[in-house]
């Protein structure tokens, strides 16, 4: 442990020196304390027949997959959630504001040590081992953990998007026939979502930088990749600055494809 | 009025046919049940028995007794906040009232065994705003309700839509979406709408408030059509003009209660109550500044005074 803080400082320090010296240093090569070494992504690490491109690259697959998994979750959970917080019954708010109350309340780090270290405790001794031995252990307990974390995100927005609606519109479904579940289904849901898609991309990418926390629990996605990079390599500058690069083209991707869907759901005749 | 849209001579089924529902008509046993003709004319379509209805410790309806015929044409009218919306839509139980029953063709509308969402579907409902469905195009508008809640074919209710949509003039709309359309043809689209599911008992809830003047008479037009195909219509309106040439009745509304019930020529002609005369009065003075002024009408044994324009 002593030694990690060592070294993050001896990290922080460099980076602090080169942040003062401008571009120049990076320049000047051997008069600075910081040295760029372009050609570090093409050299092995010592994970084994990888070059330290291909470390993040498995990382950026890794945050990639972890993010959409825990989407699948979080907008389903989501979307249920947030309905029962819009239904007439007291019942079904209550489940729904206690849910959202928790899971938004609570660090999302403090939520992943809770289900990874303190779970498999509080469980029966036999499940708990399972649970512990399962393999990609962190991986599906982090996948859960942040769906479940954005859920109550996403129930938030499904709320206030149907809440937007105007009331006349749930007027409209009711003297048709239509059942509750089918004016949600047929008539609500479709308009509330037009309405929260923007809200909702911020969500996902929310959702896709949060993956970032599950480094604390062993999960090796992009920023995991990143800092094993730094830490055989020393080269800090490098593996963040490529990690800040991914994040930023696959997030802008995402904003890209939002951008269309947007554009493929609207409605003709509206704005 | 403006010009009816109205093609005269494409009149090949009726707006309504309330006597062909499909064999899923029936509301339940007893009522207008499993494909049985509804009520005869002149049998009692709405029959609304006592209801009360609160908000809190306020009271919007007060002991609200009236029936409508088969067929019939009822005007609800009354100042702003006298319930008459509210009263109309304790019709489907879209608002629940507290005491009282209403009772629609035959099938209580308070009543455990009664299944809201198929009654509904068989009373037709027109808003103030229209209320269509904004993210459909016109044809899924009017063909979503008929599939989903009457379980008819994609064709069958894709053909009695656009049917209904030729009898209100739109059938060029068709691909459209609601946003596209003005407010008159967003109406008519609505009305077509709740046509579709073949209504025994049609209800607008003051349906050309929220229109543009010049559209106002394309919407009246497709009632004064409805009317005389016999459909049984129980309508909220400020259009005094309309209410005194098509409606059979007319019911007056103030603080909650119905005041006054009566057939349209005398409460028209001689109005009992003392505030359904100040009501007439008011709304009848509104005279579009310049118009002559209607001697004839001041000359009528009517006790309502119409007043002249303050001159200038």
């Amino acid at each position: 442990m002593g030694r990690a803080i060592d070294h993050r400082r001896s990290t922080t320090d460099a980076a602090n020196d080169g942040a003062h010296r401008g571009h120049r240093v990076i320049q000047q090569g051997g008069a600075m304390n910081y040295n760029w070494n372009s050609a570090i992504f093409f050299d092995l690490s010592p994970e084994g027949g990888v070059t330290y491109t291909q470390t993040l690259l498995t990382g950026l697959k890794w945050t990639i997959l972890t993010a959409l998994c825990a989407w699948a979750i979080g907008f389903s959970v989501g979307l249920v959630i947030g309905v029962l917080r819009t239904l007439p019954s007291k019942t079904a708010n209550l489940v729904g504001t206690v849910y959202v109350e928790l899971f938004r309340n609570v660090p999302l780090l403090v939520q992943m040590f809770l289900w990874y270290f303190v779970l498999p405790e509080v469980l029966p001794t036999a499940t708990g081992d399972w649970l512990e031995q399962l393999p990609y252990a962190p991986f599906y307990t982090g996948v859960l953990c942040l769906g479940l974390f954005t859920a109550s995100r996403v129930a938030e927005q499904v709320r206030a998007g149907i809440q937007a609606l105007p009331r006349g519109q749930r007027m409209a479904g009711t003297p048709m026939g239509f059942t509750t579940a089918q004016t949600y289904r047929y008539v609500l849901l479709p308009n509330a979502d037009r309405i929260i898609l923007p809200p909702l991309t911020s969500e996902f990418l929310s959702n896709l930088k949060n993956t970032s926390v599950m480094l604390t629990i062993g999960v090796v996605e992009l920023t995991a990749a990143a800092r094993s990079m730094q830490e055989f390599s020393f080269q800090v500058f490098e593996a963040f600055t490529a990690a800040t690069v991914l994040y930023i083209i696959i997030n802008l991707a995402v904003v890209a494809l939002a951008t269309l869907l947007e554009r493929f759901i609207a409605i003709p005749g509206q704005r | 009025m403006t010009a009816t849209p109205m093609p005269e001579t494409a009149v090949t089924t009726p707006i309504a046919d309330a006597d062909h529902a499909p064999e899923d008509a029936g509301l339940r046993p007893g009522g207008l049940v499993y494909g049985a003709p509804a009520a005869a004319p002149g049998e009692t379509m709405i029959a609304i028995d006592g209801i009360s209805k609160w908000y809190g410790d306020f009271q919007v309806l007060t002991n609200c007794t009236t029936k409508v015929a088969k067929g019939e044409f009822v005007v609800v009218c009354g100042p702003s906040g006298s319930g008459k919306s509210t009263l109309i839509k304790c019709v489907n139980a879209l608002e629940p009232f507290q005491k009282g029953q209403i009772t629609v063709a035959g099938t209580k509308v308070i009543d455990k065994s009664t299944n809201l969402p198929k009654l509904r579907s068989r009373v037709g409902m027109v808003f103030q705003h229209f209320e269509l469905f904004p993210h459909l195009s016109i044809t899924d508008n009017l063909t979503i309700a008929q599939r989903k809640v009457l379980g008819r074919s994609a064709e069958d209710a894709k053909k009695r839509g656009l049917d209904l949509l030729a009898r209100v003039g739109l059938s060029a709309h068709a691909d459209k979406f609601p946003g596209q359309l003005s407010g008159g043809q967003q109406q008519r689209v609505a009305i077509a709408r709740a046509l579709a599911m073949n209504p025994v008992v049609m209800l607008f809830d003051e349906p050309t408030s929220a229109l543009d003047p010049e559209m106002v008479g394309e919407v009246l037009d497709v009632m004064v059509e409805l009317a005389k195909e016999g459909m049984t219509m129980m309508v909220v309106t400020h259009e005094m003009g309309f209410a005194r040439k098509v409606a059979d009745r007319v019911i007056f509304m103030d603080r909650g209660e119905i005041v006054e019930d009566a057939r349209k020529e005398d409460f028209f002609g001689s109005p009992r109550s003392e505030r359904a005369q100040t009501f007439l009065s008011k709304i009848l003075q509104h005279r579009r500044y310049g118009d002559p002024i209607d001697t004839a009408a001041l000359s009528q044994p009517s006790r309502i005074r119409i007043l002249p324009m303050p001159s200038r």
